[in-house]
């Protein structure tokens, strides 16, 4: 009964979303309303004033910055809501991981872990120039950093990856990230201005002012934050 | 076969595994169904030329999400009353 | 009728919304609910990305030389949306949290056995 009800109810919500659908403009029209004078003064100006070859990342992180800050801050808090939810203390036994198990996997991994690093800063690096950006960087970067969790157990994960330098780095990458791109709610009446790095080529990694800190500031958060996830999914405690 | 049609074709096998994900009473296999359905996703973003978003959504949608289901179907299922 | 077929994009996108929800209403577990969640949201995202596509140009990266305004698909609406992957993960992260801690305290992730444990 109440699965007839639950149907009959979705098809009466998709319907009425069908007729809203049919009065939509078509698909793929270079004269639609959602293409206006907005798109085309992003398309145009993106490499003049941001020195960016990616005009998507152009956007995000530099037209559109404080947007981006305030959703790093939504996984900062995010990571922070889990670690007070399942945080247990001394609850668990320590366990030394695939230590003494399997010595093909330690050494694998102690080779494919650099290659892997090298991968996700490349996304990083070049997230101006090409498809990429921080966010998948990042998670690439964090996806290592739980390899070497699974392999090595979590008393030498310990070592390495301490709560408080973990958490150290993340509050210090949001804090910079805001005082660089929010200066301009206290200053912006009288014309201070903060720190501006050159233009430059567009092409050059080097180039596009504070495009490639603020990528390595996404990156680090999102890494980070991935990490602190399967921990405590898995262990809880850090 | 032109990019239409294999658009029009991944769009029906999204809304097959979709409806699939309601029927299959076993946890796991809804979990693997939905990192499938996370791929395709991944594809059709390419089909629509973003390829930022096609990097973001198979790293973060087929990677991290079907990890954090796995983990915690492990921590529900392990403890016995 | 042929408006659908030539927006398959959109008609595709409200369909799967509709059965995410209809996969949030009808089952009783817990997982499966965020499982539909989350398929909700994905679904909103390929709406808005589907508006910014023009049929025969190309990504918004520049490479070689710049080809003019003429030939780049519009760059807003995946901007906005790439904020949202990330925020869909977050939750979908948080719910899978609170679901580990139901589980604790009731033993069991049904909804109908702890509506029942709880006497109501």
């Amino acid at each position: 009964m109440k699965r007839i009800l639950a149907v009959s109810l979705t098809g009466v919500l998709i319907f009425i979303l069908l007729l809203g659908v049919m009065e939509l403009p078509r698909f793929g029209l270079p004269d639609n309303p959602a293409n206006n004078e907005v798109m085309r003064y992003y398309i145009e100006k993106a490499t003049e004033d941001t020195g960016a070859l990616n005009i998507v990342t152009g956007i995000i992180l530099d037209y559109r910055a404080f947007d981006t800050f305030v959703e790093a801050s939504v996984l900062f808090t995010a990571a922070a809501a889990v670690i007070m939810i399942l945080e247990q203390n001394g609850r668990n036994k320590v366990d030394a991981g695939l230590l003494g198990e399997s010595l093909i996997l330690k050494e694998i991994s102690r080779v494919i872990i650099p290659f892997i690093h090298i991968f996700g800063l490349y996304i990083i690096f070049f997230g101006h120039l090409s498809p990429g950006g921080g966010f998948a960087g990042g998670t690439i970067i964090g996806a290592s950093f739980i390899l070497y969790y699974t392999v090595n157990g979590s008393d030498r994960s310990r070592e390495k990856f301490s709560y408080n330098r973990l958490m150290g780095i993340m509050s210090t990458a949001i804090v910079v990230y805001g005082v660089l791109k929010g200066y301009s709610f206290i200053t912006g009446g009288s014309h201070l201005e903060s720190v501006q790095l050159p233009l430059g080529v567009p092409g050059n990694i080097l180039s596009g002012g504070l495009l490639l800190p603020l990528n390595i500031i996404v990156g680090i958060v999102v890494a980070i934050t991935m990490y602190i996830f399967y921990v405590l999914f898995e262990k809880g405690e850090i | 076969m032109n990019m239409q049609t294999f658009s029009i074709i991944m769009l029906l096998f999204l809304i097959g595994a979709s409806i699939s994900v309601s029927m299959i009473k076993n946890l796991l296999g809804a979990v693997i169904v939905f990192a499938v359905y996370s791929l395709i996703m991944a594809i059709l973003w390419q089909q629509l030329n973003v390829p930022d978003l096609a990097i973001t959504e198979a790293a973060v949608g087929a990677g991290i999400t079907t990890l954090l289901f796995v983990l915690t179907l492990k921590r529900i299922r392990g403890v016995k009353k | 009728m042929d408006v659908l077929m030539e927006n398959y994009y959109e008609a595709g996108a409200v369909i799967l919304f509709g059965i995410g929800f209809t996969i949030l209403l009808l089952n009783s577990n817990l997982i499966k609910k965020i499982i539909g969640l989350n398929i909700m949201d994905t679904s909103i995202f390929l709406f808005f990305i589907a508006k910014g596509y023009i049929t025969g140009k190309e990504a918004p990266i520049i490479t070689g030389s710049f080809k003019g305004v003429e030939s780049y698909i519009n760059p807003v609406p995946s901007a906005l949306m790439l904020t949202g992957i990330v925020v869909a993960v977050s939750t979908t992260a948080f719910a899978l949290t609170l679901a580990i801690k139901v589980h604790e305290k009731y033993g069991t992730v049904e909804l109908d056995e702890i509506a029942k444990m709880r006497g109501d």
